[in-house]
């Protein structure tokens, strides 16, 4: 039996204090994770919380068959289509300027760099938030958390083939979308050293 | 130069799905062409961003041991209990479920196949008896209906008095079961010698549904 299984045990017999033991173990890469779907800090600890809370009263659901991230990751990913579907698409989709301004202020003492990397991100950002909502939930399970094609198939409920075609389709889409900006004139070339 | 590596081919090689060879060829490659560099470029940017760690404070576990009820799993320990047991043989009752039902049919079924046969053709009965009624019904429907359909009985076509003409009157002829009514146009007398109002020539229709159906001139005096 892993951590996991014994705190969920614990938790089942009781002992409310080991849920608080699996929240302090899952927090930071679920944070994480969500930040990078939603790019607001404010609905990802509104997301958050509720996944916590859905968990604790479908723990008694849980089964051993399944890897418990990737149980707790299913429920982040329903709770996120759940927020995702009460807000407005367009809403949803704005970037936060503050967001940003956040990520580039360890660089802010230079500010061209600071700006072109500002600039960068925003491009990023909205190349990512360009994709359909599987897509870009299956490419940062991906990155962010470094899943397996088996384990974002279990998160998602589609075959690893499906999931890695997600993945891949995301990319291409992302390809795609900088490639018509380029075209457009709306952003220089990124240049990256390899 | 038209550039021979497609959107796939940076995927591969960002995803270390290249071989050494193809690696190399590649990176001979971007040396010439900013296009493929700029697009790998938006590749690595892309994983760069979502790997960057992210901080926050931390303290989700007190917001969320201060929402969640902790005496839940205390208070309804075997319920609870039950329904982990579920959870877990949910896999294994589902298929078996379905088997025992499919047995417990086909049991029934052979055991009590006259018994079946005898409810079968009662409930045949009674649909038939049901549809009879209903028919009956109809039936009964069309007969009490005041409404009578002038053209598909009578054959009669339809018209209209000639302009100048005036209704007279009308009247209702009904029997038993249906009922129409009848409407006269007459010709006034336009000759101001005359002392009379009307010629003496009237039409009859038959009015139905808002039409008018011809029955001829039926009188002249």
């Amino acid at each position: 039996m892993d951590r996991d299984e014994i705190l969920i045990k614990n938790v089942l017999d009781g002992n409310a204090d080991s849920f608080s033991i699996l929240v302090q173990c899952y927090q930071n890469q679920l944070y994480k994770f969500l930040y990078k779907l939603t790019m607001s800090k404010e609905d990802t600890e509104d997301i958050l919380q509720e996944v916590f809370i859905r968990v604790y009263n479908n723990l008694y659901k849980y089964s051993s068959r399944w890897s418990f991230s990737t149980w707790l990751y299913s429920i982040a990913v329903n709770v996120f289509k759940s927020h995702y579907r009460k807000k407005k698409y367009d809403e949803h989709n704005n970037i936060h300027p503050e967001e940003l301004d956040v990520l580039t202020c360890s660089i802010i003492d230079y500010p061209e760099v600071a700006y072109e990397i500002k600039e960068q991100r925003v491009l990023i950002v909205q190349l990512i938030n360009s994709l359909k909502s599987d897509q870009k939930i299956a490419l940062i399970l991906k990155h962010v958390q470094g899943f397996s094609y088996k384990e974002i198939a279990d998160i998602l409920d589609v075959s690893p083939e499906a999931a890695k075609m997600k993945v891949q389709r995301a990319k291409q889409i992302i390809l795609k979308k900088y490639d018509q900006l380029k075209g457009r004139g709306v952003y220089n070339e990124v240049f990256v050293q390899r | 130069m038209k550039c021979s590596y497609s959107a796939e081919d940076l995927i591969r090689y960002t995803e270390g799905l290249m071989c050494d060879a193809e690696k190399d060829e590649l990176k001979k490659h971007l040396d010439i062409c900013e296009s493929c560099r700029s697009r790998l470029g938006i590749l690595k940017l892309t994983e760069d961003h979502l790997k960057e760690d992210v901080s926050n404070n931390e303290t989700m576990y007190l917001k969320v041991m201060g929402a969640i009820d902790k005496d839940r799993y205390l208070r309804k320990k075997s319920k609870y209990k039950l329904g982990a047991f579920v959870a877990r043989m949910a896999p294994f009752i589902k298929p078996s479920a379905a088997v025992i039902l499919i047995l417990v049919l086909s049991l029934v079924a052979v055991t009590q196949r006259q018994h079946i046969s005898n409810v079968m053709s009662s409930l045949g009965e009674v649909f038939s008896k049901h549809d009879n009624l209903i028919k009956d019904d109809e039936n009964k429907n069309n007969k009490n209906s005041k409404f009578f359909t002038a053209e598909s009985v009578t054959e009669l076509a339809k018209g209209q008095p000639p302009g100048g003409w005036v209704l007279s009157g009308d009247s209702n002829i009904k029997d038993m079961e249906r009922q129409v009514k009848l409407k006269f146009y007459v010709k006034p007398d336009s000759d101001p010698s005359s002392s009379k109002n009307e010629t003496g020539e009237v039409i009859a229709y038959l009015h139905d549904c808002n039409e008018l159906y011809d029955l001829g001139l039926v009188v002249s005096f």
